[in-house]
């Protein structure tokens, strides 16, 4: 029995074309390479802006303006004592003026070993960490009631900024993956066709031994399940590699704008959807299409 | 229900004849526009019949046997087979019906890529039969036409006459009830084609109807059956003068 069973495991009904085939694979395996390289850096992106727009939320900076070299320490006292009465449950500090001058560098575009240019006055800077919007009104308020002169930059517009940049990646990389999945259908039809045209004889003879449709489109869906699961799980693990080598290329740093490279569980879980998802394409895709022809070949029904 | 392909065992009674297997009524069929191949055929073919299909080469016999196992469409006409018209039929009667209907095509039709084993199984895979159930026949039916070493081998690799023998076994694996060969015994030596005839005879003897197309005068002479004959795209019957 389980020579039998063997015997027809190791004679498939259709046969096996590897040369014919090749074409395909290339396609489908870059299709899943670059649909598995937009569906990761989808995720990375949305974790990246995650964690930023995090460590933004509830910070502000204060700047004071309208400082002199002999009014800035006095200004700063003031300052900080006025939010400590005002809002006694923020955290307030007070940058230093070396990393001040530091954060104002790329703005004047020019080393600032020595010193500040002419006419430009260094800031006094107050970071806010644990802020809300009421609480940064009530400030701006105290402020102007004590003749400060200061800004509250809450990076709102900054945050704004980020988050539609981070949706036109989204949306840019679920829209290649569209795409792919598109592109590698589009494949798998024309190889399915081609397959039945170069195969016409051996359907012939099993419609006339009483096949049914579903039994010779199965044949062809089983091949596509193959390729396409074989050639899903090949493009992921080409965009995991490519990722890695990308990431070993450029360093690791992953601060400011640079994203974390390094996939997480989730990610390997959409991985392996997504190498699902293909092969279910692939599948559906030969699946229609085989049967599409049948229908067209039928002579009575 | 067996066959037994070395005739040795007692054989249960014949079965009597129930009804047409096959019908033609006024049947016509033509190419696109052109004259018609095949005109007003009427033809019927009763249950456990011997019938032998003769006529000149481009006669039209291959065609007579496409329409009848649903290879080809009538241009006119009706067919029935098994009692039912097939025009009526779905796609789910049609596969059942061909599943009833053995063919022996004129160029065998065996699958290259696959064995001769495999080739001889097929109806019964794509019907879905249990592997380990027809294991044995299989292999008994690959004997008895001869082939029994060959099981393994490519139909490539295959004489003609082995090839016909291959067809032969396929087209009679399944027990159908509608048996049809298209010149079944033109490539094999004399001893083979008299060892397939008996073995139509013994599926025909088991109440399957057979309709051999041959050119073959003296198998017609040596087997009693019924013959029919076509030619200027009309069936006639021949009758014993």
């Amino acid at each position: 029995m389980s020579d039998v069973i063997s015997r027809q495991k190791a004679e498939p009904l259709l046969p096996v074309d590897k040369t014919a085939e090749r074409p395909l694979w290339v396609v489908l395996i870059v299709m899943a390479f670059l649909a598995a390289l937009a569906l990761l850096s989808s995720q990375m992106g949305a974790r990246h802006y995650d964690g930023l727009r995090a460590s933004l939320s509830g910070a502000a900076t204060i700047q004071l303006t309208d400082v002199t070299p002999d009014t800035r320490l006095e200004t700063a006292q003031k300052a900080m004592s006025l939010i400590a009465r005002t809002e006694p449950s923020l955290k307030a500090l007070r940058v230093n003026d070396a990393d001040a001058l530091s954060l104002i560098e790329p703005w004047v575009g020019e080393s600032l070993e020595s010193g500040l240019p002419e006419g430009i006055a260094l800031p006094v800077l107050i970071t806010l960490s644990g802020s809300n919007k009421a609480q940064r009104n009530t400030l701006r308020a105290a402020f102007e009631k004590d003749s400060i002169s200061a800004m509250i930059d809450d990076h709102s517009q900054w945050e704004g900024e980020m988050s539609r940049a981070a949706k036109a990646f989204g949306v840019g990389s679920w829209l290649i993956l569209l795409l792919t999945f598109f592109a590698g259908t589009a494949a798998t039809v024309f190889a399915t066709s081609s397959a039945m045209a170069a195969q016409s004889k051996t359907i012939s003879v099993f419609s006339q031994v009483g096949a049914p449709d579903n039994f010779i489109t199965q044949l062809f869906m089983i091949r596509a399940v193959k390729i396409g699961a074989l050639a899903a799980i090949t493009g992921a693990f080409g965009a995991l590699l490519f990722l890695g080598l990308f990431r070993l290329l450029r360093g690791p740093s992953e601060n400011g704008l640079h994203m974390s490279l390094t996939p997480a569980a989730p990610d390997l879980l959409m991985l392996a959807l997504l190498c699902l998802v293909f092969t279910i394409i692939c599948a559906a895709a030969a699946w229609a299409s085989a049967r599409q022809i049948l229908r067209s070949s039928r002579l009575y029904t | 229900m067996s066959y037994d392909y070395t005739m040795s065992q007692p054989s249960p009674p014949p079965m009597p004849p129930l009804k047409d297997i096959v019908r033609f009524d006024r049947v016509g069929l033509r190419y696109g526009r052109g004259p018609e191949v095949l005109s007003d055929i009427d033809l019927s073919l009763g249950a456990g019949t011997f019938n032998f299909l003769t006529g000149p080469s481009g006669a039209g016999k291959s065609t007579l046997l496409r329409l009848m196992y649903l290879a080809l469409k009538p241009s006119r006409g009706l067919v029935s087979l098994f009692g039912k018209d097939i025009s009526q039929l779905t796609q789910k009667d049609l596969n059942n019906l061909r599943q009833k209907i053995g063919v022996v095509w004129q160029d065998f039709s065996l699958i290259d890529h696959l064995s001769v084993y495999a080739n001889v199984a097929l109806p019964l895979r794509v019907q879905g039969v249990n592997a380990g159930s027809y294991d044995r026949n299989v292999r008994e039916l690959l004997d008895w036409v001869g082939l029994g070493e060959r099981i393994e081998a490519s139909p490539r690799t295959l004489s003609g006459g082995e090839k016909q023998r291959v067809a032969i076994a396929r087209a009679v694996i399944a027990k159908p009830k509608l048996l049809i060969a298209d010149e079944p015994t033109g490539n094999v030596d004399p001893e083979i084609g008299a060892r397939l005839i008996r073995l139509f005879g013994e599926m025909n003897r088991l109440g399957t109807t057979v309709l051999i197309a041959t050119h073959d005068r003296a198998l017609i002479d040596e087997v009693p059956a019924r013959v029919l004959h076509i030619q200027d795209a009309k069936l006639y019957e021949e009758v014993d003068a």
